[in-house]
């Protein structure tokens, strides 16, 4: 009996080893489970009878008391609040309910097109869910004058506007990157923008485009997957969820559509579920199959730039490098998008939701507001921070600088920083959750960690100082600056090492148990892998012998050396990796897995599957 | 000289228009804003809004509309009696032909985050336009947009915050920019930088008598004026104790007296052309001032835009004021027109 149980353990490790689970499940299976997982997520707001929109989508799309849906409905629209936020829910529920709605209802949603003006926003997930509604709008209601549309134009000429701007955004996208790309949080909107007019545009090349680009912004994501979690560097994300990444609604995403970690259920993916887009099997592929460690590159975009620079959409250079226990990723830093960027960060699956260590120069000034956004730039910040509170919080988590650059080989990252005295803020930060299983302050100047399998070495280029943050009900403080005293009810979040020389840096070295063996080995390497740095103003640098015996040398802000060779991130490709590969330029982007192939032709307008 | 006598000849004849045309009752306060909390009907969030009222110490605005469009300028067209409105706003450009009842974007997603406006007092086809990506004519009423930023090399060349059409010569625009001032000869076909040697410019005006002078308020450096048509530009800042101007007004009674308000700085006047200033805020609990309007017929009636706590009003020119209302406003700009 206890053979037999060995046997059929080793069976399974063997099997579990070999990645056969994951591979075993077939399309049917995955959409059968699919369905399940939607309908039960439907269910969360057919059932409900809270005014919402979602609560009204669902009751329409379920046919579960549409009087109640009619009701309810009615009442949102006697008090129309929001921008785009408020378009996609309500074009959406009038499709979805416009066969099952009385007339009352009918006539009430065309009178608030016509008298209701939603602001079109300022960023690229605004504009995206703006037009793509407003088209769907006219589509509803063709062939009316401007009369008749709250903003004075024509059925035919928002039309016209919102057809044009949709595939300008996919040219752009397609060709020299994405603005507002990589969000944990943000990648919600697209999905449903693009979703949205993936199923209702009447437009066939509309439609086209809205499937073709809900895979590339689902593939997009899948390559930077690690169980539920968006790996790497970010345009943008707050605070709160980058601390708790199932709130960001890739996490719901991932639970939907990779079929994979705990079920979530983000309101905002509701719309995009009920529709009867169906992730392709290779996207699900790549988002899933972590058997084989791999680099993965994109070129992306910077948000417009408006004032205080040399041009309007720098390039964005990411490396990301994937394996089964963890991911860690990197955008060449500076200022890339405001507020919210987070240059790098590591990701691993121990410890969730705590399950990420970064570091950042918490930066922030009214010329960085002043790059993106029109309005004065001396009173701005008092705007910002109405809505991004911790914008000028010098202890904030997020946000990027432009005193800080990065330089990344595989499992190593360097990042460097030169910051100009009376720049605020006058240190960089380290985040280290408090469930790390080590985290040991070694004689080498390494502090090396454990997280289940695994290992984080980070050896600080200047000395800092450890302090401890807490949360209460969630809301976290510092001790160092906050007088609250622990009555119990405070729960250790994590230590931040804080360092306040202005010429500074560090080295990450990350391993799996798989790729080095025990901790204790990953510590005594990293002993005898000690940086050399220069940490002069105005010529910053370090050079380092990573684990792997790579050298890599970095000068503050942009020469990278590796191995006796510079890197010119010029060279980058739209996407360069094992499963998706795009040219600049090319509109073309291709996925492959194994004998799987894929192609997302923006220029022909084609998608091709070939399996 | 020349130039001087054009610029009155022009005013006479408007004046003569209106005269004719009956267009002649009391002057209308007009406020755009970026956002409020004006509570519209059905609508108790902060909205943009174009307001307006009779000339006078009146809490009760009236509105015109436009909600959620962060309005930043506002322009009429005075010998259609107003029947003609344009604004400036971040979805664009809005025009209302039938006095602000209804209105029309009648720009496209090309045009966004549009700052300024002024339409050819002549010639109302004629409209022109600017953004942080450049600037923009009209020459058919609206219809068509074009975007003209030769000359505006750099992305801070291209941020452009204010348009002056030079009343001496209306083919002769001037810009502010983030890279300083622009002149264009040719009706914003084309742009060459002035020899204002500051940068980050964020008002441009011109005298209403002499059309000569030019007043320019910067973000960093105070106030300069010129006195030739925008070559040669001096700083005047005796008195001025703060560096960041978005507003400089001149008195269309006393073209002498000048206000001038900005980051901080409460309400600065000068009564003898720019050359000293007096700082005043008496009663003005914000003192972000982005627009100041004086009335024309009463030196005496002041309005102010503050940065988040709407209008102000001084009876006194300027020497004290107090709050009228549209609360949390963020005005952009006031404009009065005598009707």
């Amino acid at each position: 009996m206890k053979l037999k149980i060995i046997i059929w353990i080793l069976l399974c490790a063997a099997l579990i080893h070999l990645n056969l689970f994951a591979q075993e499940v077939t399309r049917d299976d995955y959409l059968k489970a699919f369905d399940k997982r939607v309908q039960c997520f439907v269910t969360t707001y057919d059932t409900s009878t809270r005014v919402s929109y979602n609560t009204i989508i669902a009751r329409y799309y379920s046919n579960k008391n549409t009087a109640l849906a009619d009701k309810l409905f009615l009442q949102l629209l006697k008090n129309p609040k929001g921008a785009m936020f408020w378009m996609f829910p309500n074009i959406s529920a009038y499709i979805i309910g416009k066969d099952k709605m009385s007339p009352k209802v009918k006539a009430a949603e065309r009178n608030v097109w016509k008298t209701y003006a939603p602001a079109r926003g300022d960023t690229e997930n605004h504009w995206a869910m703006y037009y793509a509604c407003l088209l769907l709008a006219t589509e509803q209601w063709p062939n009316l004058p401007g009369s008749e549309w709250y903003n004075g134009r024509s059925s035919k000429e928002n039309f016209d506007e919102s057809k044009e701007y949709l595939f300008e955004w996919a040219k752009i996208t397609t060709t020299i990157g994405q603005g507002e790309f990589d969000s944990p949080d943000y990648l919600a909107e697209y999905f449903i923008a693009t979703s949205m007019i993936a199923e209702w545009a009447q437009d066939s090349e509309v439609k086209k485009l809205g499937t073709m680009l809900t895979d590339y912004i689902l593939a997009d994501f899948a390559a930077e997957h690690l169980d539920q979690q968006y790996v790497g560097g970010y345009s943008r994300i707050y605070e709160r969820n980058l601390m708790r990444f199932p709130i960001s609604s890739s996490s719901t995403i991932a639970y939907l559509y990779f079929g994979v970690g705990e079920p979530l259920k983000s309101g905002w993916i509701l719309i995009p579920a009920i529709t009867s887009y169906r992730l392709p099997e290779i996207i699900r592929k790549i988002a899933t199959d972590r058997s084989q460690s791999y680099v993965h590159k994109e070129k992306k975009r910077v948000r417009n730039v408006i004032r205080y620079g040399d041009k309007q959409n720098p390039p964005v250079y990411k490396y990301t490098y994937m394996t089964k226990d963890y991911g860690i990723g990197s955008l060449h830093g500076g200022l890339l998008q405001p507020i919210q960027q987070l240059t790098w960060s590591l990701r691993y699956q121990y410890g969730k939701p705590f399950s990420m260590i970064f570091g950042l120069h918490p930066y922030w000034s009214v010329l960085e507001i002043g790059m993106f956004f029109p309005e004065e730039v001396k009173t701005s910040i008092a705007g910002i921070t109405a809505s991004k509170t911790t914008y000028n919080n010098p202890d904030k988590w997020t946000g990027g600088s432009p005193c800080e650059r990065t330089f990344q080989h595989k499992n190593t990252l360097i990042a460097l920083y030169d910051i100009k005295p009376g720049t605020t803020s006058e240190h960089i930060d380290g985040f280290f959750p408090a469930n790390l299983q080590e985290r040991i302050i070694d004689d080498s100047g390494w502090i090396v960690c454990k997280a289940g399998d695994t290992y984080v070495g980070w050896y600080p280029l200047a000395p800092g100082e450890w302090s401890e943050e807490f949360e209460i009900k969630k809301q976290a403080f510092n001790t160092k600056t906050s007088s609250k005293v622990n009555d119990g009810t405070m729960e250790l979040r994590n230590y931040r090492l804080r360092s306040h020389k202005l010429q500074n840096g560090y080295v990450v070295e990350v391993r799996s148990k798989d790729e080095i063996g025990s901790f204790k080995k990953f510590r005594n390497e990293l002993k005898s892998h000690v940086p050399y740095a220069n940490l002069k103003p105005g010529a910053v640098s370090v050079s380092y012998v990573n684990l792997g015996g790579d050298k890599m040398e970095f000068t503050f802000p942009g020469k990278r050396v590796l191995n006796g060779k510079s890197i010119d991130l010029t060279d980058y490709k739209l996407f360069e990796g094992p499963f998706l590969n795009a040219e600049v330029g090319s509109q073309k982007l291709t996925l492959t897995y194994k004998d799987m192939k894929m192609l997302l032709d923006f220029k022909k307008l084609e998608r091709k599957e070939y399996y | 000289m020349k130039r001087c006598f054009k610029g009155v000849g022009i005013a006479l004849i408007l004046l003569l228009l209106q005269t004719l045309t009956g267009f002649s009752k009391e002057p209308t306060v007009y406020v755009v804003t970026l956002s409020t909390s004006y509570a519209h009907t059905g609508m108790a969030i902060p909205l943009s809004a174009l307001f307006y009222q009779p000339a006078a110490v009146d809490s009760n605005w009236n509105y015109l509309g436009r909600p959620n469009n962060r309005i930043y300028s506002l322009d009429v067209h005075l010998a259609s009696k107003g029947k003609i409105m344009v604004m400036a706003t971040h979805t664009g450009v809005h025009q209302s032909f039938d006095f602000g009842k209804t209105w029309k974007v009648t720009t496209d997603w090309r045009m966004t985050e549009v700052n300024n406006i002024k339409i050819n007092q002549q010639n109302p086809d004629l409209i022109y336009a600017s953004s942080p990506y450049g600037f923009y004519k009209t020459i058919d009423g609206g219809k068509h947009w074009t975007k003209h930023n030769d000359g505006l090399e750099s992305i801070d060349a291209q941020f452009v915050s204010s348009i002056v059409i030079d009343a001496a010569n209306l083919n002769r625009l001037l810009i502010s920019t983030e890279d300083g001032v622009y002149i264009s000869e040719n009706a914003g076909e084309s742009w060459e930088r002035s020899n204002l040697s500051i940068r980050n410019i964020r008002i441009i005006v011109q005298h209403p008598t002499n059309p000569d002078v030019f007043a320019v308020g910067t973000d960093n450096n105070g106030i300069y004026f010129s006195t030739d048509g925008g070559k040669v530009w001096a700083k005047r800042d005796t008195g001025v104790m703060h560096a960041a101007f978005y507003t400089i007004i001149f008195d269309p009674n006393d073209p002498e007296i000048i206000y001038a308000g900005g980051f901080q700085t409460g309400v600065y006047k000068s009564v003898d052309g720019g050359k000293k200033w007096k700082h005043t805020f008496k009663g003005l609990d914000n003192l972000d001032i982005h627009a100041i309007a004086v009335t024309p017929g009463n030196s005496n009636l002041v309005y102010a835009g503050t940065m988040g706590n709407g209008v102000y009003v001084s009876e006194d020119a300027g020497k004290s004021w107090q709050y009228i209302g549209i609360k949390n406003g963020f005005v952009s700009e006031i404009k009065i027109i005598e009707e």
